[in-house]
């Protein structure tokens, strides 16, 4: 399927590095510039989708939406298996952003946060949604949109056939080798409707 | 009305003089506006803004000052990628390789530059969600679990060595895996046994293959 990208530009995070990887100072201003760019890449969205037939809305039905043209055409890389195109990196940053802030606006009690409990958390220096009502807030417990866009659009691809090598990893001394447990995995359904069930999750515990 | 020759040789002298001085002081002005670093500055504050995107019509002297800039930048990536956590698969080591800036400055072509600052900018991105995750932690509801990997398509995985039971610490471990798949979290656990060294011995006990089945995850045994 070919995308029409009308005038589509990737967003540019304005730091050297991932945000668990840089001084908190500077993944502070990371995090300031993705909240203050949030409208702009919004409506860079909204044109992309549009461009492609479908309408950026807050129902139900407008997510599933967004949710079958994002599985349908997300692009695996050719020469870096397991790997997106580079510039959907930049639409699951913005597709992250659109459902962040509809889990927003349905529960005013959620807000977007800098996460900054635990250096080996991995949400450490990320946005995420925090603010679960019927969770005890001194677990930090937080929805990781950003990540989970990622992790699904990964999953479409592998599943297309763009399979990722991680190899074997040291793990307290002991070789665990990924590629074996990531491929007795392979093969489950994914489902095609995970946008608006991630929006029920967050219904539930907020 | 005479004029002494002598007045008239003395305001030549003075006004040579006073012209000379003007002339050099114009001189060295210039030479401070083109070479000096800090009159300099504000140019190459504005090269930094564009990713260092020098226009090709430029002087050398500017041309010369924004390939410092871009020569500091990619000093400063490259001490970023090796303080990177540690993760395995192809991105980390492309996100190290990031070097776009610097080859496209000095190719002096504006769109190569252009190019190269937006595939740095999506490298960063991608290096976001690198490929494998090892000893990172999740949060939930019942605790900070620490899981041995997590790899970019959400699978868990944990790492027992030898014979395990089922002790509070393994079942408080198959609780927390269970709110993350709740969660969506992760997209799938797996309890990979290996081998003991010392005992010789691998797998799970009884009881806690039970209660891994009974919570939905499953578990291997490592060659």
């Amino acid at each position: 399927m070919t995308i029409e990208w009308d005038g589509y530009e990737p967003y540019e995070p304005g730091v050297a590095g991932p945000p668990n990887a840089l001084p908190r100072a500077e993944a502070k201003k990371a995090f300031q510039r993705c909240m203050k760019t949030k409208p702009a890449r919004l409506e860079m969205l909204r044109r992309l989708v549009e461009a492609n037939g479908v309408e950026l809305g807050n129902s139900d039905a407008a997510v599933q939406d967004l949710n079958d043209w994002f599985f349908a055409n997300v692009e695996a890389d050719p020469d870096q298996p397991g790997l997106l195109l580079p510039d959907w990196y930049s639409v699951v940053h913005d597709v992250a952003l659109f459902l962040g802030d509809m889990m927003i606006e349905r529960y005013l009690n959620l807000q977007w946060e800098f996460f900054t409990w635990g250096k080996t958390n991995v949400a450490f220096q990320r946005h995420v949604i925090m603010g679960f009502s019927t969770e005890d807030p001194k677990f930090h417990t937080n929805i990781d949109i950003d990540r989970a866009v990622a992790t699904y659009a990964h999953q479409i691809i592998e599943s297309r056939g763009s399979v990722p090598s991680y190899g074997s990893v040291d793990v307290r001394g002991t070789a665990v080798d990924v590629d074996a447990a990531a491929a007795r995995h392979r093969g489950r359904e994914i489902e095609t409707d995970a946008f608006w069930r991630w929006l029920q999750m967050a219904a539930q515990r907020a | 009305m005479t004029v002494e020759p002598r007045s008239i040789a003395a305001k030549a002298i003075f006004l040579r003089l006073f012209l000379g001085f003007v002339l050099a002081s114009l001189s060295v002005v210039s030479t401070v506006l083109v070479a000096d670093p800090v009159a300099a500055a504000p140019r190459l504050a504005l090269a930094h803004s564009y990713g260092a995107a020098m226009p090709t019509y430029d002087t050398s002297v500017r041309f010369l000052d924004a390939r410092d800039v871009v020569q500091v930048e990619a000093a400063d990536r490259d001490a970023t990628a090796v303080s990177l956590p540690r993760q395995s698969g192809a991105v980390s080591q492309r996100f190290a390789a990031v070097s776009g800036f610097g080859v496209a400055a000095n190719s002096g072509s504006r769109i190569a530059a252009n190019q190269a600052a937006g595939n740095a900018a999506r490298d960063v991105l991608a290096a976001s969600h690198p490929g494998s995750l090892i000893e990172q932690s999740l949060s939930t509801t019942a605790g900070v679990r620490r899981l041995d990997v997590l790899t970019q398509g959400g699978l868990g995985i944990e790492s027992k060595v030898g014979r395990t039971s089922l002790t509070a610490a393994t079942r408080s471990q198959i609780a927390k895996d269970s709110l993350l798949l709740r969660n969506g979290d992760v997209t799938g656990m797996e309890w990979v046994f290996s081998r003991s060294g010392v005992t010789g011995q691998i797998g799970p006990t009884g009881p806690l293959g039970g209660a891994l089945g009974k919570a939905g995850i499953p578990w291997s045994l490592a060659p």
